[in-house]
């Protein structure tokens, strides 16, 4: 369980890059290092943490749950969410003392087209495991409706979708 | 200038977008109650906090919700936002994940398929509104083409797309002038 906390912290703290840079060196020390879940597991795992609400990141929760039951559960989450915190809290005060450097702002500007490319991707990334048949394509283009041209709370449309699809993706 | 915000606003709007955020949707959850309903930060103030999460350890939604809170509400807002945001999720996360045990849950599946499929159309709205400012914006269009096309198709990582394209971008915005 100590090695579990470990593992996961490290992974936390050097995974610059968010959940997609940490889950191939996750998958070596929980599959391959340490046996703590099978391949099928981690996959399972890996497209439930997805689904869920919450950061994809959990998935250190279910690898938890596998190895030591809920307090495992709970370590594994802890281990996954307080370090990378730490270091943003760490980062932002950084960040702050330079609020009047003209390479700040320099920064800003020259982010944003990066950041929205990548925002793109991750647009493409989430289309491939999400559409599949039809209907998939029909919720997905009325939640981009719903979200352009109505006020509708975000999480209403969200729940609305997962109730429909448990009556018509079945 | 921002609204103010409390500690207990902070924690209504993050654990409703944690416990609910199915199939990837936090991050237009957030854009949307921040920037639109509670109008705590402008377009501007999103973004430039979404750029930094980009390049900070750890998942994007934790780390834009504790930059909101710090922003708001300092240090107590930073630690408040992170609870919001990762607690409610980790609580429905086991609920599923004990539940999905049992191999005859298909209406789950089948309701988690639905939610991510609008959390798709919720991410694709999401990037239009962002980008839409930048539309007209020859530089800007360029890159967000030439970055997504470098990840899509020769899969480079986080670090390469920022050594290559922070340099790039800055000389191309500055041939044009824009900064």
């Amino acid at each position: 369980m100590l090695r579990l906390v470990l593992v996961f912290a490290v992974l936390s703290a050097l995974g610059f890059g968010g959940g997609n840079a940490v889950f191939p060196q996750m998958y070596v020390d929980s599959v391959e290092v340490y046996h703590w879940v099978t391949a099928p597991q981690f996959a399972a795992d890996f497209a439930l943490a997805r689904l869920s609400p919450g950061p994809a990141t959990g998935i250190s929760a279910l690898i938890g749950l596998a190895v030591g039951g809920l307090p495992g559960a709970a370590l594994a989450a802890i281990a996954m969410f307080v370090p990378a915190a730490l270091i943003v809290l760490a980062l932002s005060a950084l960040y702050d003392r330079f609020r009047e450097h003209p390479w700040r702002a320099l920064f800003q500007r020259v982010m944003i087209p990066i950041v929205l490319g990548l925002s793109w991707v991750g647009v493409l990334l989430l289309a491939r495991g999400a559409l599949g048949g039809w209907q998939t394509w029909v919720i997905g283009l009325a939640a981009t409706g719903l979200m352009l041209w109505t006020r509708i709370n975000a999480s209403l449309i969200i729940v609305a979708a997962g109730a429909l699809g448990a009556l018509i993706l079945r | 200038m921002s609204r103010p915000a409390s500690l207990l606003d902070l924690l209504i709007v993050f654990g409703r977008i944690s416990a609910t955020a199915f199939g990837g949707s936090s991050i237009p959850m957030m854009r949307r109650a921040v920037v639109h309903e509670r109008e705590w930060l402008t377009e501007h103030e999103f973004l430039e906090i979404y750029s930094l999460a980009q390049v900070c350890p750890g998942g994007v939604p934790i780390t834009i919700a504790i930059l909101v809170g710090k922003r708001l509400a300092g240090v107590p807002g930073f630690f408040v936002a992170l609870v919001a945001e990762t607690l409610p999720g980790f609580v429905v996360l086991l609920i599923l994940a004990i539940l999905s045990l049992d191999p005859h849950m298909t209406v789950l599946r089948a309701a988690l398929r639905g939610a991510s499929a609008a959390a798709l159309g919720a991410m694709v709205a999401n990037t239009i509104q962002m980008t839409w400012p930048f539309r007209t914006k020859l530089v800007d269009v360029a890159v967000i083409v030439l970055v997504a096309a470098a990840v899509i198709v020769f899969h480079l990582t986080l670090w390469y797309v920022l050594l290559l394209f922070l340099p790039l971008t800055f000389f191309m915005l500055r041939a044009v002038r824009a900064v």
